[in-house]
Formats: structure tokens, sequence, C-alpha cells
């Protein structure tokens, strides 16, 4: 994605408890709880410990372990979260890569690629060419879109499944549309696509598909349809 | 803007033969603007509808463009004044942005639902600004609008000046790349020198 972040400024580096103002810098690392206030941009955000922006944050690269909140929206061309990522706003970029934890966006998250071994939840739209969501449990998503849409659960909560009775959604979602889907355990009110494959697990209300589609016998679908 | 025609995505995709995952990328690139997506609930769950008249010409252009540039090339190139506001022709005669009598003069053949582009708004904008300041008869205003229909683009994204000169009653439209200084003969006379960029921003306010 094409982003304007002005070269050659200073670094910022702020170890134990700070607030600072945001601004234009080069790199940030944070190792403790940090507070920024205003809008932030920079080459690369590193955190880690707590960190809260109190404004939009635009980063070329954004690595965090730990906490990371932002009060406006998030524009980076990496990111790279373990912990717990909360953004009020939108969030865009190119690569999205939760590690661990969860990502939490207020309004539509759009990039290329998104990886994600944990939990995303996503006010608006989430949308990615690649996705592959591996998940927990307690996701959410108002509608999901991309070329190929890949839902499973996390190898650590089938494990868990193992000794528990009753099955668990991982995502909930209104609306799923991709070229290639391939959902586990997700819970989603209509799935358009291509080629749709629904694995053990899942609810859907509606599947509508062009191409072809196949429908685990563990999975509960309420209608389905091909559409020419 | 009222009673425009919807196209639903399922029948935009089968119309045109795009797939999910085009228009996705193309909606994160902007190369379609997210007010086109419009989401309604119909018996089957929520579906996005389009406004069909904009959506199939840009779907257009994005398909015979894509080979030659990259998306974000792309990006740059769908929206030349930063800037993308089509509308319809009966809208612009009714929010009186464009008089009656440009309208029926100059695109009198059109019909009323002809969306127009932001250049070419901006184009009958300028001719109707002239025509009201007096200075230009509607003969005259037939000449500016193929000069800026010609060669408004070239000055796509950069201030530019549009100059009316007569000499002996002749009649000279020119763009000038401003700023720049110009020193005309004695017997011509500068009728008008305005700016298109003012107008272009007056027009953006009037759109939105």
């Amino acid at each position: 994605m094409t982003m304007a972040i002005p070269a050659n400024n200073g670094n910022m580096r702020l170890v134990g408890e700070t607030t600072m103002n945001g601004g234009t810098f080069g790199r940030i690392t944070i190792i403790g709880e940090s507070k920024l206030n205003g809008a932030t941009e920079c080459e690369s955000f590193s955190c880690t410990g707590n960190s809260e922006v109190d404004g939009d944050l635009t980063a070329g690269k954004l690595k965090v372990i730990g906490e990371l909140e932002i009060a406006g929206d998030l524009k980076a061309r990496s990111v790279s979260v373990t912990g717990e990522t909360r953004v009020k706003g939108g969030a865009q970029g190119d690569l999205l890569n939760v590690r661990g934890g969860e990502f939490a966006v207020g309004a539509d998250c759009e990039f290329e690629e998104i990886k994600v071994y944990g939990a995303i939840r996503a006010g608006g739209l989430l949308s990615a060419d690649r996705m592959e969501l591996r998940l927990f449990g307690g996701s959410l998503a108002s509608e999901i879109g991309g070329g190929h849409i890949l839902i499973k659960m996390s190898k650590k909560l089938a494990i868990k499944k193992l000794f528990s009775l009753h099955d668990f959604g991982t995502i909930k979602v209104g609306t799923i549309e991709g070229d290639t889907i391939e959902l586990e355990h997700t819970a989603a009110d209509v799935v358009r696509g291509n080629r749709v494959t629904i694995g053990p697990g899942c609810e859907i209300g509606r599947v509508e598909y062009r191409g072809e589609l196949k429908v685990s016998a563990k999975a509960k679908v309420g209608s389905q349809a091909r559409v020419e | 803007m009222s009673e425009r025609e919807l196209i639903s995505k399922k029948e935009l995709l089968e119309l045109t033969g795009i797939s999910y995952g085009q228009l996705y990328r193309w909606k994160r690139k902007q190369l379609i603007p997210e007010e086109w997506f419009i989401r309604k609930s119909t018996f089957t769950g929520q579906e996005t509808f389009f406004p069909k008249e904009l959506i199939l010409p840009r779907i257009d252009k994005i398909v015979n463009m894509k080979d030659d540039l990259s998306l974000d090339e792309l990006a740059d190139k769908l929206s030349p004044f930063l800037f993308d506001h089509p509308l319809r022709k009966d809208e612009l005669g009714k929010r009186n942005i464009v008089s009656k009598v440009v309208l029926d003069r100059f695109c009198g053949s059109d019909p009323d639902n002809t969306v127009y582009a932001f250049e070419q708004i901006l184009a009958y904008y300028a001719v109707d600004q002239m025509l009201q300041s007096g200075a230009m008869s509607l003969e005259e205003g037939e000449l500016l609008l193929m000069m800026l229909k010609e060669h408004g683009a070239k000055f796509e994204g950069r201030a530019c000046e549009l100059l009316f000169i007569r000499k002996m009653g002749v009649p000279v439209f020119a763009l000038a790349a401003s700023p720049s200084e110009l020193i005309f003969e004695n017997g011509a006379k500068v009728v008008a020198k305005v700016s298109l960029t003012d107008y272009m921003e007056q027009l953006k306010l009037k759109l939105t």
C-alpha cells in the first residue's frame, strides 16, 4: 500500500512509564508502559509492554508484544502482534500477522494478507486477499470478504475440545464472501463463494455457490443454492 | 440522490465476470469508493448493491487498465483530481450547479440519466460561470467547451488558468499553467482571466 512517511526523522526510545506527545519519528521503541498523545507517524513502531496511542497511528512496521490501544485508525505496511491489540477506528495495510492473543478493530480491517492465531474481532468488514484464521473462539466480524478464506480452529482449542462434550464455535459472522472458502467451526448467516467447503462444527444459514460445494456431515446448513 | 438503478453484487459479478476476490481487492485499494457499497436487507440475508450507472463503467475501466498499470497507479488515474464525484445530468440542473441554458444548449441530446465525470461537470460549470459574467456569448461558449474537453485533462492536478482574449472581435481561449506571465500585443484585449483551480474548489463544495 502507498503511505507517505517523511524520512530522516529522529528515533524515540521510551523506557519505563512515560507519556509523550505524538508526531513524526523514525523508529519508536517502547519498553514498559507508554502513552502517546495525538497522531503518530513513524517508520517502525516496536513495543514490549503496554502502549496507548491517543489518535491515529501510521507505521511502516508495527511490532507489539503485550498490549496496544489505538484511539484512531491504524495504517501499517506490516503488523505483527502477540497479545492484545485494540483499534477503535479501522485498520489498513499489507500484512497482518496475529501470532497470539486478540486483535480487535472497531470499523473495517483491510489487509492484503491476514494470518491469525488467536482471536480477531472486526466491527465492520474483515477483508484480505488471502486470509488464514486459526481461532481460539470469541471471534466476531460483521462481514468477511476476499479471495481465499480459510477459517479453522487452532490446534490448542482442538485439544481442549477433546475433553469437552459440546462443540464450540470459533467465530460469528454475518456474511462471508470469497472465491475459495474453507470453514470449520464457524457460524455465519450467509456464505457466498465459488468453491465452498463447509467443515465440521459449522452453522450456516444459507450457502450460495457457483462452482462446487462440500458439506461435512457434522455441519448444519439451513439452505443451499447453486447460482449460475 | 433518488431513484438510482441498483445492481446487486451477485448480478454484478455475473455480468462483468469478475470474482469476489477482485472486487474486495479493488475496494481495499479504493478503486471503488466506499459510498457505492449500499447494504440492504433481503429475504436471503443482507446483500450489497451498487449504483448501476456508476459501477459498470468503473469496473470496465479497471478491467481494461489493470494489465498496463499497477493497482496503486490505477487508483491515482481513476480520480485525477483526488476527487471524483460523478453526477447525473438531471441532478446538475436540479441542484443549480449548471444552469438550464447551458445544459439545453450543450448537452440537450444526452438523456437525463447520463452520468458525467467530474472533469465534464467542471467544463460545463466553467462555461456557465463565464456566460453568467456576461463576458462571453453562447456561441463562444461552444468553443470554450470544446477546448476544455480536448485539453482540460492536460492540467490534471496542476494549478491552471483560463484566459479569454479578444482581438478585433475574434475570440481566443487559452489554458495556462499558473503562475505564468503573459504579455499580449496592444490590440488584444484580455476579456477574462479566471483560475480553473478556483472553479474546481467551488464545484467541489457544491457537489458535496
